[in-house]
């Protein structure tokens, strides 16, 4: 019954395929909380502002 | 320039700064602390640990931390621009700015 691997393989290997945000996808939506008072979400600023998103490795250093 | 010194510019071109790593809300504090304070929301993908990063293809395994890199999403939610770095490359705020004024 080795047919039935093949499915399950394809599935991870789609689900990780998907995960890179381009140039020109809907920018994932977060919700996640901040230094400011509450949670911040990016669909908050929809219609409203651009945002500029800064990923960096870790706090306290310059990564 | 960073984006802690030009956060006023990009206030002016509508835009809004936000800084995430995965770090927890805590260390973003003590770290804005330390800097003299922030000045843009420094958001915490702490937990469940890097799920946004993830999504947006920035997790790194081995580091068990995202990497750097500067997204920029339009009024629409689109994504415009993206931008990676290498460790140890910074990004110039500068360069951004102008690029946040060409898609506005």
């Amino acid at each position: 019954m080795c047919w039935l691997k093949v499915p399950v393989k394809q599935e991870i290997i789609d689900t990780g395929g998907t995960m890179a945000a381009e140039v020109g996808d809907v920018a994932p939506d977060f919700n996640l909380p901040s230094t400011d008072q509450g949670d911040v979400s990016l669909s908050s600023f929809r219609g409203e502002k651009s945002v500029v998103l800064s990923f960096h490795v870790f706090d306290f250093t310059a990564g | 320039m960073t984006f802690r010194q030009a956060n006023d510019r990009f206030v002016e071109k509508n835009a809004q700064v936000l800084g995430i790593s995965c770090d927890s809300v805590h260390s973003h504090r003590a770290w804005s602390a330390s800097l003299g304070g922030l000045t843009y929301p420094e958001l915490s993908d702490f937990h469940p640990k890097g799920k946004v990063t993830t999504e947006y293809g920035l997790w790194n395994e081995e580091r068990g931390a995202g990497s750097r890199a500067v997204i920029i999403v339009d009024k629409e939610g689109i994504i415009r621009h993206r931008q990676d770095y290498k460790p140890g490359m910074l990004p110039n705020a500068e360069e951004i700015l102008e690029i946040v004024d060409s898609i506005s």
